[in-house]
C-alpha cells in the first residue's frame, strides 16, 4: 500500500529534492556518500568477484572431471583452490551481503534517510575495492597463495613457501578486515542510533537484527584473524618466531586464531540470508512470522554460540579431549536456534498463503538446501564421526550446501525480491522460475556426490586422484553439475539486465511487502522518505494506521526534516526521539583514504619500509582533513 | 512469583534476565577452556591444577546464575502477560525480552550441563 | 517534534554544551569510538591469550638465555600513561562546561605527558632489543609484538591528540565536544590496556 503525496507537501519535497541530490557523473559517483549508490557499487564490484570466483571453481571442476588429468599443475591447482576459498568468502558473499544487501536496505528498513556514517560507509567500498584488487593485483603478477583459504602454518611459513602469494594473502586480508570492520561499526550504530521514532527493539524487523547479529560478529571475530596475519607476517618479513616448534612457537597457535575467527565468519556469512529469507517469507504468504521473538534471538544466539565452537574444524589435530568436549557442547546445542529458525520459517509457509514467486522459489531451496547442510554438519559435532571424515570431500559438500545453499540462494531470491524496489522494473517470472529449477538442479548434483565419494574416502584439496579408486563416476557428475549450475546463474544474470532495460515498470509495492522500503518509490529518492515513518510494530507497511499517519505528517510538514540534510536519532533501546542529525553529503576523502592505505600496503609487499611510513602518514593527514569538514559542511 | 515491567531501558534486572545464562556460560568457558591448556601442559601439571575439580565447579557455579537469569525472566514474562510483544515499550520491549530470557536460558543450561559432566566423564589430559 | 534539538547548528561552545546536557541517550560518535575499543581491545585479548598459550607450551618462561623482565621501570611509566588520564578528563568537563581555552590546555598537557610516556617506553623498548631478539624465540616474538602493538596504539593517540588541539584552536561545536569525549575514551582504554599489557609483560617476575 503506497502513500499518497498531499498537494500541501509539494514544496517541501522540491526542498528535499533540492537539498539530497546528488552530483552528477562519475564524480557523483566516485564522491558520493549514499548508502544505495554505495550499495550499487559493492553489488558490482561483488558480481564481478563472484564471476571469477566461478572461473576458479570451473577451473577446479575441470580438472577433476577425470583422474590423473593435465588441465592444473599441482601449484596450479593449489592457486586455485585458494583463491576460489579467499575470493567467494572475502570478496563475494561479505560484500555483496553487507555491503550490497545491509547497505541498501537497513537505512530503508528502519526508516532512517542513510547510514550513521556515510562517509565511512563510502570508504569501507573503497577499501574494500582496493583490497581485492591488491589480492589479484598478487595473482596476475605470478604471486597468487596456494596454502587454501585458511593458510594453515608450517605451509604457509617462509620456509615452506617463499614465494611472496602467501604475503598478499595475508596483506590483504588485513586491508579487506578494515574495510569488513568499519561496516560492521557503521551497521550497529545505524540500527542503535538511527531507527524511526517508536521503532523500539521489539518492533525492529527481523532482517535488522540479522544484521546486527552479523555485525556484531565481525567486530569480536575479525581481530583474532588480524592477530593472526600479524604473527604470520612477523615471522614471514622479520623473521619472528610464533610458528616454529623449535624455538617455542606453536603451529597450532595458528589453528586456534584462525578459527577463532573463522567459525563466526561463517554465521557471519549465512546470518544475512536468514535476514532476506525472514523478510521474503511473510510478503509471499501473507502471514506475519511465527515466533518473532524465537526468530529474533535464533538470530542473535547463532552469532554468539559461533564463537565457543571454533575448535570443531580441529577435531583431529590432537588436542585433549577434555578440551575438544567444550566445542562439541556447543557445536550441538547452536543447531537449535537454526532449528527455531526452520521451524518458524516452514510453519509460516505452511499456515500462509503462499504465492510461489521467484523469490520464494529460491527461499523454499534454502531451506531444503540448509536442512541438507545443517544435518551433515551436525555429524561432525560428533568427535569420533569428525575424525573419520576430516580432510575428505564429505566436509566440501557440507559447507557447499550451507554457504551456496544457504548464503548464495537468498541472496539470489533477494535479487530478485527487491529487484524491482532498486530498478523500478520487474523481471521476468517464468524465466526467473525457470533460472531456480536449473541452479537448484545443478548445485545438488554438483555437490550431493561429494557426500558420498568423501565417505569413499577422496580426500580434499588434492589436485587429482587415481583411476581405481572408485570416485571417477561422482567427479564426472560432479563436474557436470558444475556447469549445469554455471548456465543457471548465467540464467539469473541474463534476466536481471536484460529486465534492467526491458521490464516492465512497477510502482512502489509490487508484492504488498510488510516492511518499510515498499513504502516509498521504485527506485527511492536521494532522501528516502518524504516523512519519517510512524512505526508500531515490525510490519510497519501492514499498519493502516501508521501509513495514513504518514500522509497526514506530511501534510502538515510535521517530521518532514527538510532544512537540510536530516534524519533523526533515537535512544538505543526504546526508539524515543533524541536529536535530529545533519548527515554529510559528498565527500572525496573516503577513496583518497583508500589510495593512501593501498599506497601503505603495496609498500609493505614491497619491503619499502619508509614508504609505507609515509603512505600512513598521509593516511591519517587525510583522515584529519575528511573529521576537520563536519557533516553539515560536506 | 511476578513483577512490574522495569521502566527503564538500562534496567540492570531486565538485561540479567536476557544476558545472564549466555554471560555464565561464556564465564565457564573462558575459564574452564584455560583450566584444561593449563591443566594440562608441563608447568600445570607440577602445580597439581585439578581439571575435574575445576569442571564441576565452574559447571554449578553457571547452573546456578543461569538459572537466576532465567527466574528472573519468568517473572517478567508473568509480570507483563497482559502486553502483546509489539507493545510500545516499556511493557512490549520488556515482555519481548523477557521471552528471549526464557528461551536462552533453557539453552544455555544445556550446554552448561552437557560441557562439564564432559570434563568430569572424559579422562583428563588424554588426546582425542 | 519541533522542540527536538538540531545539534549540528551548535557551532560554538555554550551551545555545544546545553546540546550535550540536553542528549538523552549516547551520540553515534560515542557508539563509533566503543565498538572501535572493542575491536582493539579483543585484538589486544588475542595477543595476551596468544602469550599465555605459548606460555604454557613451555617447561622454562622465559626460556633460556634470557632474563625475567625488571618491573620498576615499565610499573613507572605505566603509572605516568595512567596520570595522564586525569588532565584528559579534566579538558572533557571543562568543554562540557562551555570553557574552551581550559579544555585546550589541559588536553595540551594531558599531549605532554602522553608524549613523554612514548618516549620513555621507546627508550625501554630499543634497550630489550639490545638484549635478546623477536627472531630468535616465541617468548621475544610475542613480548615484543605486544609491546610493539601498544606503543602504536599510543602513537594514533598522540595522533588523535594533536588534530583535537588543532581543531579546538578555533571553535567548539557539537561535532568537536563528541570528538573531545570519544577521544578521551580511547584515552582510558589505551591506558587500561597498558595496564594489562604492563601485568602480561612482567608475568615471568611477579
Amino acid at each position: 500500500m503506497a502513500i499518497a503525496v498531499p498537494r500541501e507537501a509539494g514544496p517541501r519535497i522540491e526542498r528535499l529534492e533540492r537539498i539530497w541530490r546528488e552530483r552528477p557523473g562519475v564524480m557523483g559517483w566516485l564522491t558520493t556518500t549514499d548508502h544505495k549508490r554505495i550499495a550499487i557499487l559493492y553489488l558490482f564490484t561483488s558480481l564481478a568477484f563472484f564471476a571469477a570466483g566461478g572461473v576458479e571453481a570451473l577451473l577446479i571442476r575441470t580438472q577433476l572431471i577425470r583422474p590423473d588429468n593435465g588441465l592444473l599443475t599441482p601449484s596450479g591447482f593449489d592457486q586455485a583452490m585458494t583463491m576460489h576459498g579467499v575470493t567467494m568468502i572475502f570478496l563475494f558473499v561479505i560484500p555483496m551481503s553487507i555491503g550490497a544487501f545491509g547497505n541498501y536496505l537497513v537505512p530503508l528498513m528502519i526508516g532512517a534517510r542513510d547510514m550513521a556514517f556515510p562517509r565511512l560507509n563510502a570508504a569501507s567500498y573503497w577499501i574494500f575495492l582496493a583490497s581485492g584488487l591488491f589480492i589479484y593485483g598478487g595473482v596476475a603478477a605470478g604471486h597468487a597463495p596456494t596454502a587454501g583459504w585458511f593458510d594453515y602454518v608450517p605451509l604457509a611459513s617462509k620456509q615452506f613457501s617463499p614465494d611472496s602469494g602467501i604475503d598478499f594473502y595475508a596483506l590483504g586480508l588485513i586491508f579487506n578486515g578494515i574495510s569488513s570492520t568499519a561496516a560492521a561499526i557503521n551497521f550497529i550504530v545505524t540500527i542503535f542510533k538511527l531507527r524511526a521514532p517508536g521503532m523500539s527493539l521489539n518492533r525492529m524487523p527481523l532482517f535488522c537484527y540479522a544484521f546486527l547479529a552479523v555485525s556484531f560478529a565481525l567486530v569480536f571475530a575479525l581481530p583474532a584473524l588480524t592477530c593472526a596475519l600479524l604473527m604470520l607476517e612477523a615471522d614471514r618479513l622479520l623473521g619472528f618466531q610464533f610458528f616454529e616448534v623449535a624455538r617455542g612457537g606453536d603451529t597450532i597457535l595458528w589453528q586456534n586464531l584462525f578459527w577463532i575467527f573463522g567459525h563466526p565468519e561463517v554465521y557471519v556469512i549465512i546470518l544475512p540470508a536468514f535476514g532476506i529469507a525472514t523478510s521474503i517469507i511473510p510478503t509471499f504468504v501473507r502471514r506475519r512470522m511465527v515466533a518473532f521473538p524465537l526468530v529474533a534471538l535464533a538470530e542473535i544466539l547463532v552469532a554468539f554460540i559461533g564463537f565457543g565452537v571454533w575448535a570443531h574444524h580441529m577435531f583431529a589435530v590432537g588436542l585433549s579431549q577434555v578440551t575438544t568436549i567444550y566445542f562439541a557442547a556447543a557445536s550441538l546445542i547452536i543447531v537449535i536456534p537454526s532449528g527455531i529458525q526452520l521451524f518458524a520459517w516452514i510453519t509460516t509457509i505452511v499456515t500462509g498463503t503462499p504465492r510461489f514467486k521467484t523469490p520464494l522459489l529460491w527461499i523454499v531451496g534454502f531451506i531444503v538446501l540448509f536442512i541438507i547442510g545443517g544435518l551433515s554438519g551436525i555429524t561432525f559435532a560428533a568427535i569420533p564421526f569428525d575424525q573419520q571424515l576430516t580432510d575428505t570431500y564429505y566436509v566440501v559438500a557440507h559447507f557447499h550446501y550451507v554457504i551456496f545453499g544457504a548464503a548464495v540462494f537468498p541472496i539470489l531470491g533477494g535479487l530478485f525480491y527487491w529487484f524491482p524496489k532498486v530498478t523500478g522494473r520487474m523481471y521476468h517470472e517464468r524465466w526467473g522460475q525457470a533460472s531456480f529449477w536449473v541452479t537448484f538442479a545443478g548445485m545438488n548434483l554438483t555437490f550431493f556426490p561429494m557426500h558420498i565419494v568423501g565417505l569413499l574416502g577422496m580426500p580434499r584439496r588434492q589436485y587429482t586422484y587415481p583411476p581405481d579408486m572408485g570416485w571417477t563416476g561422482y567427479n564426472v557428475i560432479e563436474s557436470i553439475g558444475a556447469y549445469v549450475l554455471a548456465a543457471g546463474l548465467l540464467m539469473v544474470a541474463v534476466n536481471l539486465v536484460v529486465s534492467c532495460f526491458r521490464g516492465a515498470r512497477v510502482g512502489n509495492d509490487p508484492w504488498e511487502g510488510d516492511t518499510l522500503e515498499w513504502s516509498t518509490s521504485s527506485p527511492p529518492p536521494a532522501y528516502n522518505y518524504a516523512v519519517i515513518p510512524r512505526v508500531t510494530s515490525p510490519y510497519a507497511m501492514w499498519d493502516r494506521e501508521d501509513r495514513e499517519a504518514d500522509v497526514e505528517n506530511l501534510a502538515a510538514g510535521e517530521k518532514v526534516l527538510e532544512q537540510g540534510h536530516e534524519t533523526p536519532a533515537v535512544t538505543a533501546v526504546d526508539a524515543e526521539w533524541d536529536e535530529i542529525l545533519e548527515m554529510p553529503s559528498s565527500s572525496p576523502w573516503p577513496p583518497v583514504l583508500a589510495l593512501a592505505i593501498s599506497g601503505v600496503f603495496a609498500m609493505v609487499i614491497l619491503k619499502q619500509w619508509i614508504a609505507a611510513g609515509v603512505f600512513l602518514v598521509a593516511a591519517f593527514v587525510v583522515l584529519g582533513a575528511w573529521h576537520g569538514k563536519e557533516p553539515q559542511e560536506a | 512469583m511476578r513483577f512490574a515491567p522495569p521502566r527503564s531501558a538500562a534496567s540492570p534486572v531486565m538485561w540479567f534476565a536476557v544476558l545472564g545464562a549466555p554471560f555464565a556460560w561464556g564465564v565457564e568457558f573462558a575459564v574452564g577452556y584455560w583450566v584444561t591448556q593449563t591443566g594440562c601442559s608441563v608447568p600445570g601439571q607440577r602445580w597439581g591444577v585439578n581439571v575435574d575439580a575445576w569442571g564441576v565447579v565452574l559447571m554449578v557455579l553457571a547452573f546456578v546464575v543461569a538459572s537466576g537469569a532465567g527466574l528472573t525472566a519468568l517473572a517478567m514474562f508473568r509480570g507483563t502477560a497482559d502486553a502483546d510483544k509489539d507493545d510500545a515499550p516499556p511493557p512490549g520491549r520488556v515482555h519481548f525480552l523477557a521471552m528471549v530470557g526464557m528461551t536462552v536460558t533453557v539453552l544455555f543450561l544445556f550446554i552448561i550441563v552437557m560441557t562439564g559432566l564432559g570434563v568430569v566423564i572424559l579422562p583428563d589430559c588424554h588426546q582425542s | 517534534m519541533s522542540d527536538v534539538t538540531r545539534s549540528m547548528e551548535a557551532g560554538a561552545a555554550g551551545v555545544a554544551a546545553r546540546v550535550e546536557r540536553r542528549r538523552r541517550s549516547m551520540p553515534s560518535g560515542w557508539w563509533g569510538m566503543a565498538l572501535l575499543i572493542a575491536t582493539e581491545f579483543t585484538l589486544f585479548a588475542s595477543l595476551i591469550a596468544s602469550y599465555f598459550y605459548l606460555r604454557f607450551q613451555a617447561s622454562t618462561w622465559p626460556p633460556a638465555g634470557i632474563e625475567p623482565p625488571s618491573i620498576t621501570l615499565p610499573a613507572v611509566f605505566t603509572g605516568i600513561l595512567v596520570a595522564s588520564c586525569a588532565p584528559v578528563y579534566g579538558a572533557v568537563r571543562m568543554a562540557r562546561a562551555g570553557r574552551r581555552p581550559a579544555a585546550w590546555g589541559l588536553l595540551a598537557v594531558a599531549l605532554l605527558v602522553q608524549g613523554a610516556y612514548l618516549g620513555l617506553q621507546l627508550w625501554l623498548f630499543v634497550d630489550d632489543l639490545n638484549t635478546f631478539s623477536p627472531a630468535d624465540t616465541a617468548y621475544g616474538s610475542i613480548y615484543f609484538a605486544l609491546l610493539g602493538i601498544h606503543h602504536v596504539h599510543v602513537a594514533v593517540g598522540l595522533l588523535l591528540d594533536l588534530w583535537l588541539l588543532g581543531v579546538l584552536a578555533f571553535a567548539l561545536t557539537n561535532y568537536r565536544l563528541i570528538a573531545l569525549r570519544v577521544i578521551a575514551m580511547y584515552w582510558y582504554f589505551v591506558a587500561s590496556v597498558a595496564v594489562l599489557v604492563l601485568l602480561t609483560q612482567l608475568y615471568p617476575s611477579l
